[in-house]
């Protein structure tokens, strides 16, 4: 391969569309005992990419770790922190709807005043309550009459009582009359 | 996201929930304006007005204080096809929460009394009215049946004082 040739695989190489092998060849090449001074910069470059990667020390994955856990535990926190924001706002919405309710119901067409003039309002807020009131007199009507039947029990016992009485009243004279007689009867016959 | 999704649907049921409109207004918002129907609606406004007329009677203007609102729905006699609005209202108002008052029948149909109670007081009472045409009307306020008593005197019904002796208990 002449060193245009070598040139171009380097051009591709530095644009990064090199092949595996092509970089391995290109790494043979310029770690070879002959390397044209035109490629020197190329040589030394390649060779110093291909020096090992040094290992991380001991507590290099524990810093990782360590940042990336408080890194996460961040997360959770906002994470948490956007959950009750999300709550209370729900709660907001909730509350603001129920006191608010009222207001925001678009009140239908017929909840408009009626009469305007008020003399009209009174004469059927009155027209409207007679009726009503009419109507629940025709049902509390048959009350007055339990409220008649509820004062009957007591006359009868009224009754019953004066009637006791004037027996007890009727046997006490019939008693005088029955005790009065005998002696009647004997002094008509000491008279004869 | 899925726990979004799940936070969001419990919050539009709870929404959705929390403005669902009562059988009464139901009821209003469909038939009010079509043909055949006459609504009429007192707003609060409108009664904060009444309460602070000049009247010799006190007693009807405590009353009238105390209404917040009077919605009337009736459907004409020109109606050719009726709507039977009321039954199906009253078959919707119990499971709103609402409790039979009183029942009155009479030549011309049935009357039904509803009330829904907050707190122990009556904060609506509605009466439905069958027969050819349906009516329905609901009186928004702090009402008690003393309240309702003195409707009957204000309008010179006398009989319905029976009601305040109904609540008072009997005395042994």
């Amino acid at each position: 391969m002449d060193q245009k040739e070598i040139r171009k695989l380097l051009d591709k190489y530095y644009d990064g569309a090199t092949s595996e092998t092509e970089e391995l060849f290109l790494l043979d090449y310029l770690s070879g005992h002959y390397v044209p001074d035109e490629f020197a910069f190329d040589k030394e470059w390649f060779l110093k990419r291909t020096t090992e990667i040094p290992m991380p020390s001991e507590n290099f994955n524990k810093k990782l770790l360590s940042v990336t856990y408080s890194g996460n535990e961040k997360r959770v926190k906002k994470r948490s922190m956007a959950w009750s924001y999300g709550i209370a706002a729900g709660f907001m919405l909730l509350i603001a709807g129920y006191l608010g309710k009222d207001y925001l119901r678009v009140k239908p067409s017929y909840m408009k005043d009626t009469y305007n003039d008020p003399e009209l309002a009174m004469a059927e807020v009155r027209r409207v309550l007679g009726e009503v009131s009419g109507n629940i007199t025709k049902g509390t009507e048959p009350l007055s009459d339990m409220r008649t039947l509820g004062i009957a029990p007591a006359a009868i016992g009224t009754f019953t009582r004066a009637a006791h009485t004037a027996r007890e009243s009727l046997g006490k004279i019939n008693d005088a009359v029955v005790t009065s007689l005998p002696d009647k009867h004997n002094n008509a016959t000491e008279k004869q | 996201m899925k726990k979004t999704l799940i936070f969001a649907a419990l919050l539009l049921v709870s929404v959705s929930a929390l403005s669902q409109k009562s059988p009464v207004d139901d009821v209003f918002e469909r038939y009010s304006g079509k043909d055949g129907f006459t609504t009429v609606y007192i707003s609060s406004k409108m009664f904060s007005i009444l309460s602070g007329m000049d009247s010799e009677d006190k007693d009807f203007q405590n009353l009238v204080s105390r209404i917040k609102t009077i919605r009337i729905l009736s459907e004409n006699d020109s109606i050719i096809k009726p709507t039977g609005f009321g039954l199906e209202l009253l078959r919707k108002l119990p499971s709103a929460g609402y409790e039979d008052l009183m029942l009155v029948k009479n030549e011309s149909g049935e009357v039904r009394f509803m009330i829904l109670e907050v707190k122990g007081r009556i904060a609506e009472l509605v009466m439905v009215s069958g027969g050819k045409n349906s009516s329905l009307v609901s009186i928004l306020g702090d009402l008690d049946l003393k309240t309702i008593a003195s409707i009957s005197d204000k309008t010179g019904i006398e009989e319905l004082r029976n009601l305040e002796k109904v609540e008072k208990k009997p005395e042994d």
